[in-house]
């Protein structure tokens, strides 16, 4: 019987040094007369291109 | 569903292992005999949900443990800058952050040398970054589009090393065929206000005559979707305020008018404001969410589905932690310019003479560096003690400040209100996560 359903594993790395990152994603704006964007709405672009919409 | 904040690991679980857990997490010192009691599960189903429980810690994605990341605003330069290249508007809108657009002053539009030597701040700030972003906002950006045009073609003609990323947020009145291809050749990602149907929409959005505005946009504005309904590129995007509480049907508005790239936000106001939302409001505010998450995976199950903004959470390529714990960057990567020249955190502190932070026609441009650094600091999330202990913070990474100091004149004082909303809003998005991945994972 499965009790417990994995959606998603470690999406987070707990290890990851400030130093360490390129910050070359989106800046976002979570104004709420932008569309208030969080960094969760975000992906990492050295992993995925981004979809054409940004921040 | 169940969420390990530190490792972002995101679970569906059977209600037993639910009810198991609420028992423990209220009290980890509970006996096996409480735990019987408390739950009603038999022995058996017990210990399955306890070997389960402890794969997955062992597997380090449950009840992980994190140091806390130190501060180390060094890598911040500035990459974003809005142009505020209107402080005018056509229309009044009733909730209006802005004045009605003139940010409580002149009306002004921003003149081609201020948005040049704009873009030229951006770029020697930028420093080795590839990647940056112009937004050109308003009052109504649309109203100064020859220094739009002029803005985009100058940064790519004068840098061509950098990548520009460029947004434009617009009422859609003024929007014209002509402008369609000058928006694609430069690749302009486009966010169009409308709140909804046409009751929502004119209820808020109206001309300084009062009249509502919807039919005068509409057509304009869905010419232009249309053109980008295959790639997207745009987004639909809608404010709720207490009089227009219904965002749920707000969204199947817009979604049934024809759009297919969609978001709704939430009105920021002072409490004294009669269109503000108020903390009596969360539990209809979480009953909106409810119903939109039935809507949306309703529309995506029956192959009508289309993109919400804030459902829009990508588990498996999301920012590297660093990012999440420096959330916007105003004030450090991200500044806003007014059509004077005015730098200041970003658009929403535009105007506010406190906040003042340089000019880009000066020399030097930054004349509050002190200002700058407060912000830096401000905005890393665990500058502020509620942020650190939120479930939340590795998603929204902090919170407004422009929306911390308008509600407590503190920019790294949480607005209450607005957090409870956005953590609704992160959890009907992880709820949706959940109802969209197979149950045959892990």
């Amino acid at each position: 019987m499965k009790l417990i359903n994995v959606v998603a594993v470690k999406t987070i790395d707990i290890n990851d040094k400030p130093a360490k990152a390129c910050r070359e994603c989106q800046t976002p704006c979570k104004s709420a007369c932008k569309t208030s964007c969080t960094v969760g709405n975000q992906v990492c672009e050295t992993r995925k291109k981004p979809t054409r919409f940004i921040w | 569903m169940l969420l390990d904040v530190p490792s972002g690991s995101v679970f569906s679980v059977d209600g037993r292992v639910y009810d198991y857990l609420q028992v423990l997490l209220e009290d980890p010192e509970s006996t096996t005999e409480v735990v019987l009691q408390r739950t009603g599960l038999d022995a058996e189903i017990i210990h399955e949900i306890e070997a389960e429980l402890e794969r997955l810690i062992t597997a380090e994605c449950l009840f992980t443990e994190a140091e806390r990341p130190t501060e180390d605003a060094s890598q911040l330069v500035l990459k974003s800058l809005c142009l505020n290249v209107a402080h005018e508007c056509n229309f009044a809108c009733r909730y209006c952050f802005a004045n009605g657009g003139d940010y409580h002053g002149q009306g002004t539009l921003m003149t081609h040398d201020v948005a040049r030597a704009g873009i030229d701040f951006l770029v020697q700030q930028s420093s080795s970054r590839r990647n940056v972003e112009v937004d050109f906002f308003g009052g109504e950006p649309l109203m100064d589009w020859d220094v739009v045009v002029d803005a985009m073609d100058y940064a790519r003609h004068s840098y061509p090393e950098k990548e520009w990323r460029f947004t434009l947020t617009t009422n859609g009145s003024l929007l014209r065929d002509d402008m369609f291809p000058v928006l694609e050749a430069y690749d302009v990602s486009v966010v169009l206000s409308v709140d909804g149907g046409r009751k929502t929409h004119d209820a808020n959005r109206v001309f300084k005559d009062g009249r509502g505005t919807l039919d005068v946009i509409l057509e304009r504005i869905r010419h232009f979707t249309r053109t980008r309904d295959d790639e997207g590129g745009y987004f639909v995007r809608g404010t709720y305020a207490r009089n227009t509480l219904g965002f749920a049907q707000s969204v199947r508005d817009l979604h049934e008018l024809g759009f297919k790239y969609i978001s709704m936000e939430p009105v920021v106001l002072s409490t004294e404001s009669a269109l503000a939302l108020q903390k009596s409001d969360l539990p209809a505010i979480r009953a909106q969410y409810e119903e939109l998450i039935s809507y949306f995976l309703h529309e995506l199950r029956s192959g009508s589905g289309f993109d919400f903004f804030h459902f829009k959470l990508d588990l498996e390529a999301g920012p590297c932690l660093s990012k999440r714990i420096y959330g916007c960057g105003a004030g450090v990567e991200y500044m806003a310019v007014a059509p004077n020249g005015d730098i200041f955190p970003c658009h929403q502190f535009d105007g506010i003479e406190e906040f003042k932070m340089g000019n880009v026609l000066m020399s030097p441009v930054i004349s509050r560096p002190d200002l700058v650094s407060e912000f830096a600091h401000a905005n890393f999330l665990f500058a502020k003690d509620e942020c650190s202990a939120c479930w939340a913070r590795f998603y929204c990474s902090g919170g407004c400040l422009a929306n911390n100091y308008l509600m407590n004149a503190d920019i790294l004082k949480p607005y209450e209100l607005g957090c409870a909303i956005q953590k609704e809003r992160i959890e009907a998005a992880l709820v949706v996560k959940t109802a969209e991945a197979p149950d045959s994972r892990g």
